[in-house]
């Protein structure tokens, strides 16, 4: 249990989570285009370096920060985290994300459409503090007579999956341009617990001294890849594992040739699960009072034994292999950009020209669907082309983690080599103890216009 | 375009050369997980027809009862309670007065624990008793499987008469701490 305490906690303090917000809407990288459909591409074609034409990373935690529980002062261990336990609340969260693109290329088929394929592997955890269940294992019950510990508060979500996908991209006229991906996932591992009910109570009574009250109890948790987790748990997201299939859709509009619209809806999907499967459940109300004793010499009754056989008369507890559906967690993405300053021209794809600026701001709003509620993250941003060849956009973003995460990225195009690397939270990597999240993400490609 | 690229390429190095984790300290990361549980344990009601014979028109003056108590049956437990507190609370109605004595035996019915005589004295509402158990100096108590409550009507010139009606309840819980 001890293990079980740090590990919740210290997988709090360095999970991973993508936010990918720099990346939205920026320029005219692959990773756009990943994160939008329907963006507007210029090249002819790219090709991703494999495993690094695009990578994400990012850390959070809504709970505390690194230094609140490794703060190198006099205070224990113990006292910090006692702190921490004492300041989190049950809708806070960890949350680890990370994706890799395993293959990723494209290529222009006519003016008006440009078609991409890859597969990329992603690893998504949420996991919300059960608060009430770190304090009981914490403390015990003795300090917390009347107390009512919720079940519900047990609700996380992991997934490790591979991803197939294939994507247009579909220039409708100069002002819009429309996308679609479609998606096949195979689902290697997921666990996954939610709309859990009941409580654990202590109480005094007329009867004992105290009471044990498990009341309206209804839990469950869905796994599948569990079993096999160490010799097939990568395997599997090569389509050998639970298959599930998914869209993206997005949308580039233009207002004027200054003011510009993207949004996208990303993984509105599913995964079948019915490969090995273990499902558990418990379901019941129990009172414990204790046994009471009869004294009755002509018929001694096993007290133990009775108390167990009630205890399960009560309360069910079974495991099974039924199949069932996990949803996607589907994403919300939509930007205004206002350009403005310089205009260049810029030679694309068959000889055609794009005209640009060299100054952007706007605005993006990001939405994750998450079990107990949305994440949602606003993030206004300033874009400075330095040449045909360097984009750099500056965001400050407001999210469940922070009103002020500053974030910086930079696309870079050296000859045919695009270069993209973003980092979020740019503040919080120079002090490590005051971060609640950061976020990486880096891609090479080819493009050739 | 060099400048630009270099400026760009600092800007990031900068970012990560600048990371910093000197006011951090993972090399004292030691929780102590001391929780305290609290469980009902066993409870009785008797009256006057529990102490008296009606065939043969005598009084009992001693009546036992016993469970298996199989909390120590997990290793964990074993290797993790440091202490154990046992809380009685007895109200005795009667105009007589007992003496209870709780007694923990192992697998084979060897003796592992006696808790000092409970003596609760005639019409006592509110008798109310603690008992500690420090595992360092009574290991033998984690051996513990059964446990017996005995029931003892001390000796008086006046018998029970089962037309009167007399109770003694008995209340208790175990407290067990733990070091996890």
């Amino acid at each position: 249990m001890k293990k079980l305490l740090l590990l919740i906690f210290l997988i709090a303090t360095v999970s991973l989570k993508s936010q990918q917000k720099i990346a939205f809407s920026f320029g005219e990288t692959p990773q756009t285009l990943m994160l939008n459909p329907g963006s507007e591409i210029n090249y002819k074609s790219h090709y991703g370096i494999p495993i690094v034409s695009n990578f994400q990373l990012t850390i959070g935690n809504t709970g505390f920060q690194m230094g609140d529980l490794f703060s190198n002062d006099s205070r224990s261990f113990n006292e910090k985290f006692e702190k921490v336990l004492d300041q989190i609340s049950p809708s806070d969260y960890i949350n680890l994300n990370t994706k890799i693109d395993v293959l990723n290329f494209g290529y222009r088929y006519n003016n008006k459409t440009y078609i991409s394929i890859g597969f990329y592997e992603e690893l998504d955890l949420i996991a919300y503090f059960p608060k009430d269940a770190i304090e009981g294992l914490y403390y015990g019950n003795d300090p917390f007579f009347n107390r009512s510990f919720s079940v519900s508060q047990a609700i996380m979500k992991a997934d490790l999956i591979g991803v197939l996908h294939a994507g247009i991209s579909k220039k409708v006229d100069e002002k819009l341009t429309i996308g679609a991906r479609f998606k096949i996932y195979s689902s290697s591992l997921n666990i996954e617990t939610n709309n859990n009910s009941g409580s654990i109570t202590t109480t005094t009574n007329n009867i004992n001294i105290s009471r044990l009250t498990l009341q309206n109890l209804d839990a469950g948790v869905r796994t599948s890849g569990i079993d096999n987790i160490e010799e097939d748990v990568l395997s599997n997201t090569f389509l050998g594992g639970n298959l599930g299939m998914g869209f993206d859709v997005g949308i580039t509009y233009h207002f004027s040739p200054q003011i510009e619209f993207t949004g996208s809806i990303l993984d509105l999907g599913f995964i079948k699960h019915s490969k090995n499967i273990r499902n558990f459940t418990a379901e019941g109300d129990y009172v414990l009072d204790g046994i009471n004793f009869e004294y009755n010499p002509d018929d001694p009754i096993d007290y133990w034994k009775q108390l167990e056989n009630d205890f399960k008369a009560n309360v069910s507890n079974e495991e099974t292999d039924d199949a069932y559906t996990s949803w996607r967690p589907m994403k919300l993405n939509a930007a205004l950009k206002y350009s403005f300053g310089e205009r260049r021209n810029k030679f694309c794809y068959a000889k055609t020209r794009k005209q640009y600026y060299y100054n952007s701001i706007g605005f993006q709003m990001h939405t994750i669907m998450r079990p107990l509620k949305p994440q949602f993250s606003f993030t206004s941003f300033y874009e400075k082309s330095l040449s045909q060849s360097i984009h750099t956009k500056f965001t400050h973003t407001i999210n469940d983690y922070s009103s002020a995460i500053f974030g910086a990225g930079a696309a870079l195009q050296l000859g045919k080599l695009n270069i993209f690397g973003a980092l979020d939270n740019v503040f919080g990597v120079r002090d490590l103890s005051t971060v609640n999240n950061i976020s990486l993400n880096f891609g090479f490609n080819i493009t050739i216009d | 375009m060099n400048i630009y690229i270099k400026s760009v390429v600092t800007i990031f190095s900068l970012c990560f050369l600048m990371s910093c984790t000197d006011n951090l300290n993972f090399d004292e990361i030691n929780l102590n997980v001391d929780p305290i549980i609290t469980v009902p344990l066993i409870y009785f009601d008797l009256d006057q027809d529990d102490f008296f014979n009606s065939s043969s028109g005598t009084e009992i003056p001693t009546i036992t009862d016993i469970s298996d108590f199989r909390v120590f049956e997990s290793s964990d437990i074993r290797n993790e309670t440091i202490k154990t507190v046992f809380d009685f609370e007895i109200e005795n109605r009667f105009d007589r007065s007992f003496e209870v004595n709780v007694v923990f035996f192992d697998g084979n019915d060897n003796i592992t624990q006696i808790i000092p005589a409970l003596n609760i004295v005639s019409e006592d509402l509110d008798y109310v008793a603690t008992y500690s158990i420090e595992i360092a100096t009574s290991p033998m108590f984690l051996s513990s499987r059964k446990v017996s409550v005995e029931v003892k009507l001390s000796p008086s010139s006046s018998q029970i008469d089962p037309n009167i009606y007399q109770t003694i309840k008995f209340r208790s819980t175990g407290t067990f701490y733990f070091s996890i």
